[in-house]
């Protein structure tokens, strides 16, 4: 029997440590490229603490709550921009220390925390009064703390989601049908109906999402609540159900007011019309959506939508 | 042909194994007396025998089994005992510190992959599907503008982000790659105001008392 030599095993065992090296390397670099990312932005963020105005005290109250934003695990680039955006808009230390402890403690309630850091980010950006942010983003984790029980209720015996984070989606997803005072039952009405159908959470944040749509267009949460349950009963799929929503949009569009936009898409689905009237709506030159300056705002009209 | 001399030691060798009887073995002692040569014979091999019993046992090394039967020649066995054999045989294995160093972290690593994976339960699929950017053109026509921006869930509100190009028609435009998703956003004119796309694909109230445009974006 042919025997490895010394010199084989020696090159056989610089390979294997080659690979093993090569092994650890990459399964650590994005973490480490995360850290340097990390790390960049809350040195940003402290810098332009430093050069601020602020007393020392606020600084460090500042500083101090970033520290623990981070540690919850908040991306730091969330935390800078904050800290940023808001002295730039001259806002006092002690608000932005709350919108920071506001995000940390829902961080730390293990609950999604992204639509937190996008209203503060979203209204410091449009200049809009701290306080009214402090209020809403304070109430948000409040509707973010209800609505982590309904998913949770929804998703024990559902058909599981093949989606990355589906479950902190709809749990944001609940959370703003909170928000536009739509019921729990109504939201729990939904995924009873989205579990009958056998279908997954995917549907259900949807049909939520929609139910907010609706409400925060003008119909009543009664209306939008009813309106999406006749359409899960009907076996309608998300993307009917987004389709729903744009041709809500171009019957406002048409300046029809919003109660005739109700009774007439209750009628279509009670016809069963309704999927093929949206789908013709959906086609090029099917509707008023593609055409310029058909809805003027502030002197302007656009011409918005993708390609 | 054996002489007499072998045939003599064959006889010792067999008294000393227990094999003769009362009467070949009182014979063959006094034969033994009798010969010099043939004594000095018995007693190398008695002095040798009692030196074996008395000599410690020493055990035999590790994996000396499993390395002398490695050398046998292989002998062909039916498949099916080979198959079970395969499975149910005892093994052997030889290590080292670099074997088991080798082996931990081999380990550790389909260990952190899974707990990555756990983490994250379709994370990996979800993600490759989203790193396929699609092309989104937004315009806007403002004829009066002096300049006009998109800001929104995209680029986190950043405000100077991604400024749009003016057409000769009044029409301003972008074309930006985002990852399939929904996205919220608000044009911003002239840096202060912030605008509603007024044909947007739907939209969503910012919780502020006003409405974002909401675009979708599929692959």
């Amino acid at each position: 029997m042919k025997r490895k030599g010394p010199m084989t095993k020696g090159i056989l065992k610089i390979l294997i440590a080659l690979l093993l090296t090569t092994a650890a390397i990459l399964t650590t670099a994005p973490y480490v490229r995360a850290e340097e990312a990390g790390s960049k932005h809350l040195e940003e963020a402290r810098i332009t603490v430093e050069k601020s105005s602020l007393s020392k005290e606020a600084k460090t109250g500042i500083l101090t709550n970033a520290d623990r934003a981070v540690a919850a695990g908040i991306p730091a680039e969330d935390v800078s921009i904050i800290i940023t955006r808001g002295l730039n808009q001259g806002v006092e230390g002690r608000h932005i220390e709350g919108f920071l402890e506001t995000a940390t403690r829902a961080k730390e309630q293990n609950l999604p925390v992204r639509l937190v850091l996008d209203r503060t980010e979203q209204g410091l950006a449009k200049g809009v009064p701290v306080e009214k942010i402090s209020g809403v983003t304070q109430r948000l984790f409040g509707h973010l703390a209800a609505a982590k029980p309904i998913v949770n209720k929804f998703e024990s015996g559902a058909v599981r989601s093949t989606r990355a984070k589906a479950s902190d989606d709809a749990v944001e997803t609940v959370a703003r049908a909170l928000e536009k005072s739509i019921t729990q039952d109504a939201v729990m009405k939904t995924g009873e109906k989205v579990k009958d159908r056998k279908e997954s959470i995917g549907l259900f944040n949807r049909a939520v999402d929609t139910m907010t749509t609706f409400a925060g267009s003008g119909m009543t949460a009664e209306q939008a609540a009813k309106m999406v349950h006749t359409a899960v009963d009907k076996g309608y799929s998300e993307r009917d159900l987004e389709a729903m929503e744009r041709y809500m949009v171009n019957e406002l569009r048409k300046n029809r007011p919003m109660s005739e936009v109700v009774s007439g898409m209750n009628s279509r689905m009670e016809r069963g019309d309704m999927r093929r009237d949206m789908q013709m709506q959906d086609r090029p030159g099917g509707g008023s959506m593609h055409e310029p300056g058909s809805g003027g705002m502030g002197g302007m009209s656009g011409m918005g939508g993708r390609r | 042909m054996k002489d007499g001399k072998e045939l003599d030691k064959e006889i010792i060798h067999r008294l000393l194994d227990g094999d003769l009887g009362p009467d070949e073995k009182t014979a063959l002692m006094d034969q033994i007396q009798a010969d010099p040569a043939l004594k000095e014979e018995f007693d190398g091999l008695t002095g040798a025998l009692h030196a074996i019993e008395k000599s410690e046992r020493m055990p035999a090394p590790p994996f000396f089994t499993a390395g002398i039967m490695r050398r046998l020649p292989a002998r062909k066995a039916p498949i099916g005992n080979r198959v079970r054999d395969f499975l149910l045989k005892g093994r052997v294995l030889r290590w080292n510190m670099a074997t088991a160093f080798a082996a931990t972290m081999l380990l550790a690593l389909v260990f952190t992959q899974a707990v990555r994976t756990r983490n994250t339960p379709v994370e990996t699929a979800a993600v490759s599907q989203q790193e396929q950017t699609v092309t989104v053109t937004m315009n806007l026509h403002a004829p009066e503008a002096h300049q006009v921006a998109v800001a929104g869930t995209f680029n986190k509100w950043k405000a100077d982000a991604h400024p749009l190009a003016r057409q000769e028609n009044g029409l301003w435009t972008i074309t930006i790659p985002l990852k399939p998703g929904e996205y919220s956003y608000m044009f911003i004119v002239d840096g202060k105001a912030w605008v509603t796309d007024p044909n947007a694909e739907t939209y969503s109230d910012d919780g502020f008392g006003n409405k974002n445009a909401v675009m979708r974006v599929r692959t």
